[in-house]
This record gives structure tokens, sequence and C-alpha cells, in this order.
């Protein structure tokens, strides 16, 4: 039993600023397995792989590799002991080729000069990729600016391979995948598998945990509650063991009725987008399907003002706005809360009253000046009222965990008292119990009598929230549906997403 | 629980601050031991004044670098302040109209280097070492490579003279510094400034005018140049050309040793304060134990990797 385990913790401890993070952690991972690791956002999952991978070091508590204690004081010792890690934000050079990121530090040389063998570096990495079947979809000479989240995925996993790695940490690896990328990365998974490779997946996505995984561990407030075999487990039970509590499964109903049209666009048109038109009323959710790179970003990013719009109107209460900055959208009671959270979302490094506030500080501010007082109490309060997971609004953005900075995101947002609200892929990467939340807050929201449009590339997500569903691809919108009923088939949005496409 | 997280962490904040005042006061305790001229009233206003000038230029790129940009040009803009004033007294104009056109012109090289950053998107370093050598190149054709000599009184007591026995020129810098601390923490724009510099697309998308924001800093930084010529050319009684060489690097070293991140959107005004009280301590120490002039520069080279290294260290151990 010992021996078959490739890595082991034991009793691992970690705090930061005298707070627990990691309590005793024991755990493992087999040869030939994949271990899916699920905990809500802070429960402790990054700090783990972190330790394991060398950029913490654990308070207390060892590591053993094969059976041995060893001691990962920095990322090149877990590599060279076989440990990689997949990030969930992929960094590569863009300016070098597959072949050359895949082996960086450790080209061939042409004998033993100091020139760089091409030849050999392209042939071994085509190598690795027809062990790995992906020989058909991405190949060793292709430069990595042209490659899709997708495809620079698959040159992480062929590096780690090129390591031996013998344990492969993935970190939410499909947060940005297509289902067809999925699928693909799903077989590279099994191949993996069959060749001895422990694959440590970390994914707050259920239905992935439960076709992939071997076994699964659960975490929470820093705590290893259980590992079980995934033929024992169910979804509910591992929901209720990751929040402690039972939840409410599904999505919560919009009651509202549907009032006047809000927010109509016609005809626009901008780069990576072409004649859009769709409305939106008061009390409503329009979901917005399609693949990565559908123009459903870039066309709401040009409504809002913060990319140009090449031609189209826009009419907000049947009046023809004009829209050239984010702040003329603001006025007009629109506000998007992006799906990139740290380029666009938030200044991560200040603290969260500045982060609400940036947006919102004409409520607080005359001729220019602040008022401090104001500023924090209407921040503090729709903190809370979003049950932001804090010590205080003067925590550092950056610091928080992605379920909390999304959770400061809508915040800010809220606190414009909008309109219309744009959600782009707003549960992306975080954790069942903070996408609850925010599902109930849209629903609060709509009732209310803002009109919500909300993009995401998760189908049941889609379909459990939306009224009505526009499905984009090639920059084009494709198909309505009616979803009232909350019954609209995700093979029929899928169809019309793929349209143009394939 | 909470309490003493954030208790903390606000203790390694005053530490991390304090870190650079213990550094000034050790100078400090050192240096009135060694020398007994130091601590009087007399040494101390005369540290104040030399460190005046640095000291509104450090205010300003502040400013600048609290954006992640730099302003290479201030040095310039301190000659081509001092010419025009010169030139213009000479020809008997009067101090209103002589003030009006020379802090005026510096206003228009931070309108060029702003519009060049925030419109025409060239990176900062760029954009202001062209203004650099254009703003010298100018000063120079103008004069004709001569100084003008002042005979202005009233425009020379902005440099020489006193109130209530404290230098003007300490004055001056006095309500720069009022000025800038209100500016960036209790105006939207000073929040602007600090958004902007976390990150400009998030500030942006938040509906945040971020190229106004950008330039007026370049413009902030050249206004305080254009106060440093002229109490710089009031001092000397003259107006130099060559003026100003090599000031922005003694403005930027402030900045740094204050603790304001290179990239922008972390800093203080009391760290500036702070970098250039230290960098004018040192030299008066230098000066007063007799170090010759060549060896201060080295010191301080080393003084600002020390700096920012402590910088470095409690910034990693906050993480």
């Amino acid at each position: 039993m010992a021996e078959e385990c490739i890595l082991q913790t034991k009793g691992i401890s970690k705090s930061f600023f005298g707070v627990n993070v990691l309590n005793e952690i024991d755990f493992s991972i087999r040869r030939g397995e994949v271990h899916a690791l699920m905990g809500e956002n802070g429960a402790g999952k990054s700090t783990l792989m972190k330790i394991i991978m060398g950029i913490y070091h654990a308070d207390a508590g060892e590591i053993l590799f094969e059976g041995k204690p060893v001691v990962i004081r920095e990322t090149k010792n877990a590599l060279d002991l076989g440990i990689s890690m997949i990030h969930q934000e992929l960094n590569p050079i863009p300016e070098m080729t597959v072949a050359e990121n895949v082996f960086l530090g450790r080209e061939p040389h042409v004998g033993r000069l100091p020139i760089v063998d091409f030849k050999k570096l392209n042939q071994m990495t085509q190598d690795l990729l027809e062990k790995y079947e992906m020989a058909d979809r991405i190949s060793p000479q292709m430069h990595m600016s042209s490659l899709s989240i997708a495809q620079i995925q698959m040159m992480e996993i062929i590096k780690a391979v090129s390591y031996n790695s013998k344990v492969i940490i993935m970190d939410e690896p499909t947060s940005s995948l297509s289902e067809s990328e999925t699928k693909q990365l799903f077989k590279t998974i099994d191949l993996l598998r069959a060749s001895g490779v422990g694959v440590i997946y970390i994914s707050h996505r259920m239905a992935e945990v439960f076709e992939l995984s071997d076994r699964i561990s659960v975490l929470r407030d820093g705590s290893l509650i259980e590992t079980i075999d995934r033929a024992h487990a169910t979804t509910d039970h591992i929901i209720a063991t990751m929040v402690g509590r039972a939840l409410s499964s599904g999505y919560p109903r919009n009651h509202a009725v549907p009032g006047e049209v809000i927010l109509e666009a016609k005809g626009v048109s901008g780069a990576g987008f072409e004649d859009v038109s769709f409305q939106v009323s008061a009390g409503e959710i329009l979901g917005f399907a399609g693949l990565v790179g559908a123009g459903r970003s870039e066309t709401m990013r040009a409504i809002v003002g913060y990319d140009r719009m090449k031609s189209g109107e826009i009419y907000v209460d049947g009046r023809r706005a004009a829209v050239r900055h984010p702040s003329d959208a603001l006025k007009l009671g629109i506000v998007m809360a992006s799906e990139d959270r740290k380029s666009l979302g938030l200044i991560l490094c200040r603290d969260i009253k500045e982060n609400i506030s940036i947006q919102n500080e004409r409520r607080y501010s005359r001729f220019g000046f602040m008022n401090h007082r104001q500023e924090r109490e209407q921040c503090e309060g729709i903190a809370h009222e979003m049950s932001v997971k804090m010590n205080g609004i003067a925590d550092i953005a950056g610091n928080l965990s992605g379920g909390n900075q999304q959770k400061v995101v809508l915040a800010k947002c809220l606190l414009t008292h909008p309109k219309i609200m744009i959600l782009d892929e707003p549960t992306r990467g975080i954790d069942v119990g903070a996408k609850a939340e925010i599902y109930k807050k849209m629903v609060e929201l709509a009732e209310g009598g803002m009109a919500i449009i909300m993009i995401s590339s998760e189908m049941p997500e889609l379909i459990g929230m939306s009224d009505r569903i526009l499905a984009m691809s090639g920059g084009r919108v494709r198909a309505e549906f009616d979803n009232r009923e909350r019954q609209t088939s995700q093979a029929e949005i899928l169809r019309a997403a793929l349209k143009g496409v394939e | 629980m909470e309490k003493t997280i954030s208790n903390q962490r606000k203790a390694s904040n005053i530490l991390k601050r304090f870190g650079l005042l213990l550094v000034l006061v050790l100078m400090v305790i050192v240096m009135s031991l060694v020398s007994d001229v130091f601590l009087t009233t007399g040494n101390i206003i005369n540290v104040l004044r030399q460190v005046s000038i640095n000291g509104i230029l450090a205010v300003g790129m502040t400013f600048v670098i609290l954006t992640g940009g730099i302003d290479l040009s201030v040095g310039s803009v301190v000659a081509v302040t001092s010419v025009i004033a010169g030139n213009l007294l000479q020809k008997g104009y009067s101090l209103p109209v002589t003030l009006g056109a020379s802090i005026g012109a510096a206003l228009l090289f931070g309108v060029f280097s702003g519009v060049l950053i925030a419109y025409a998107g060239l990176p900062p370093f760029i954009a202001t070492l062209a203004a650099q050598t254009i703003g010298r190149g100018f000063a120079l054709v103008y004069s004709d490579g001569r100084p003008y000599m002042i005979a202005h009184d009233t425009y020379k007591a902005i440099g020489k003279g006193s109130w209530i026995g404290i230098p003007v020129p300490i004055w001056i810098m006095a309500v720069v510094i009022l000025i800038a601390a209100v500016v960036l923490r209790y105006t939207t724009f000073g929040r602007h400034v600090y958004a902007f510099g976390g990150n400009r697309n998030a500030s942006k998308l938040s509906g945040l005018n971020i190229r106004t924001t950008e330039m007026a800093t370049y413009i902030i930084s050249s206004f305080c140049a254009a106060l440093a010529g002229t109490i710089l050319s009031a001092r000397i009684s003259s107006g130099q050309p060559t003026a100003g060489q090599g000031y922005e690097l003694d403005a930027i070293a402030a900045v740094a040793i204050g603790g304001t991140s290179m990239s922008g959107g972390i800093g203080h005004l009391s760290g500036t304060i702070l970098g250039f009280i230290i960098i004018g301590v040192l030299s008066n120490s230098l000066t007063l134990l007799n170090v010759s002039s060549f060896y201060q520069d080295i010191v301080k080279g080393f003084i600002i990797i020390f700096a920012v290294l402590m910088d470095l260290r409690t910034k990693r151990s906050g993480n």
C-alpha cells in the first residue's frame, strides 16, 4: 500500500499571520491515479500545492517521495524529483516556439558547442506530442503567441512529462477550455494515468471530477476532511463535505416579469464581432452562449465603451445613447464585471475599499474631494452585503481568494446602482458556495428590476439561470432561445455555437 | 483573533515606514556624537534649505512614479525656467509676467511629455528622455549658452530671503508637500493616480479617464520643476542653461528610497519626504566630515541599494 504511493504528505501545517491555513494534512497520490482535490476557495488547496512545489514552506510535517522523506526548498527541487504543476494562469514565452518553451533551459546542443540543435529539439518535442496523441493539434514549430489556451496547456503538459514527471498537478485546467478541448485534455490525462503518472486534479466542476478521478479528497478550512474512492462518492455528499452544510443544489428561479426593454443593440460591429443585435428588458436575465473566442466579451466591452465600436447603435430606455468611454456607460447605468478579474476587474495591489470606491467616487465626493467616512461606510456596507470574507475593507485585493475577488468586483459594480449589469463568466474559478450566493444575488437583482446580461461557457449554468439565451459564434449571433421554462437543450445551443466554426 | 491579525499587519506597516525613519535617526545620533555643529539650528535650517529643491522635485516625481512612469526631464525643465526668467528680468519685465512665462514654458514641457505618453503611447522613459534633451538644447539655444545675471531683488528673495527666520525655499517646499499630501489623500484625483498605477485597464473599465490622469502627473512634475528652477536661479542670482543637470536622478532616488514601487500603485508621500531628507542629511554629514563630494555620490548609490533592499525584504516577509 505504502510503496504504491509516489507522493505523501504527513502532518503538513502552515499558518500566515497567525491564521492556520493548513492543519496536519495527510495526503497521498498513487502511481497511475487521478486524485481530485476539492474545496471552497480559501480551503487551502493552492497552499498545499504550493508547499509541494516548494513555493511555500510548511511550518510542520514532512513530505515523502517514493517512500523517502524529501526536502523541497524551491520549485527546482520539486521538478528534479519529478513533480510538476500546470498553473491556472499559464505563462509561456510568447516569442518562442512550442519546442523552445518545452525544453527551455535544457536545449540539446550541437556536439559540445553552445549552439542549439534545433533539429533534435523539434524531433524530441514531436516524439512527445505523438506519444500523447497531440500531434494533430499542435506542432513543435508553432509560435506560442499563435496558440489557443488549450494548445498552451498541451505544451505545458508535454513540458511536464519531458521532465519525467511522476506527479503532475493541474489547477483548474478546464476553466478556459471549450467542451471539445476538455475532451481532448481528458484523453491526455488517461494516457498519463496509463503510463503511471499520478495526477492531482484541482477543480470545482463536479461532473469532471466524477468522470475523471479515482479518488477524491475534500479540504475545508485548512483540514483534509476526507479522502474517498470515486465509486463510493456522490455529488451531494461531496458538496455537503465541502461546505460543511447542506446546500440546495440547482438554480434559484427568477420570478420577475420582464418589463420594458432597457437596452437595445442594433447591428453593432467591432473587432471580433459583426452585426450583433439584441434587446434586454428590466427584470430579465439574458444569457450569451458560445465558445471561447465567439466574440461575446468583445461585444460587451464595446457596449460599455471599453473598446471601440465600428458601427451600430445602442438604445437605452428607447433613447439613442453615445457610449465612447466606460464613464458614459456608467452614467447611463450600464456596468460590466469582466471575466478577467486580474487584468480588468481589480487593482490587486490596493485594498478592498479603494477597489470598490474607484467606480463609485461620485457618490461620496464633492468638487473632487473625497468624504472618507461616507466612502468607508458605503464600501463596508456593500462588501458585507456581498458577504466578502475579509478581516476588513483594508485587506489587499490581491490576497483574497478567487471567489472573494469576484464578490468585490460585483460589489463595486452593484454600488453604482446600475440598471443594466453585464456579467462575464461571473462564476469562473470560484467554489460552489460562492456560486450559489452569486446566483441568488442575480435573481434578487433581476426581481428588483435590473436587466442582467450573463456570458457563460458553462451550459448548465446558462440554462439554469437565463430567461433567454443568445448563441454566438464567429462574432455573430446565430440563434435565440426562449428559456423561460429552463428547458433548452444543451445540444441545440451547442449546435448554434458551433455554426461557422467547424 | 481578527483584531490581532490586523494589528500585526499595522505593526509591520509601521515598522516598514519606521525602518526608514530608523535609518535617519541613526544617522542623526551618530552625527550629533561626532560633530558638535550638526544639531545646531543653523545647520538644520541649512540642511532643509539644501534639500528644498530636490524635495520639491521628488514630490512631483512621486506622482509620476505612482503611475508606474518616470520623468527624466525635470533637470532640463529647471534650466528652461531659469534662463527664461533670467532673460525676461534682464529685459525689465515685471515679476508676474516673468514668472508666468517661465513657469508656463515649464508646464508646456509637462504637456508635451504627457501627450506623448498618454495619447501617443510612448514609454515614459523614452518620452521624457526626449523632453530632457530637447529642454536642455532649448535652454542653450535660447541663452546662446551664456548665463543671465539676475538683479531683481524681489525675485532673488525667493531663493535667498527668509520669513520668521526660515528661508523662503523651505516655506515653498512645505506648501508643496502639504498640497501634494492633501491631493493624494483627500481628492479623487489622488485615488486615480494610485488606481492607474495599480491597474490601468481596470481603472478604465471603472470609468476613469486614464489619459488625463496620466498626463496630469507629468504636468505636476513639470510644475514642481518650474518651482525648483525659480528657487535655484533666484538663489544663485543667475539664469543658467546648464542648471539642474542630473537633478532628475536625485529626485528619483528620493522616491525609490521612500519605498514607492517603481511599477506604480504603491507608495506614500511620507516615504519620499524621508527619502530626500536622508539624502540631504547624508551629504551634509559627509561635508561636515570633510569627505569629498566625489565620495558622496558613491555613498549615495549604496544607500539607495540598501534602502530598496530593505524595502523588498519587508515586503517579502509581509507576504
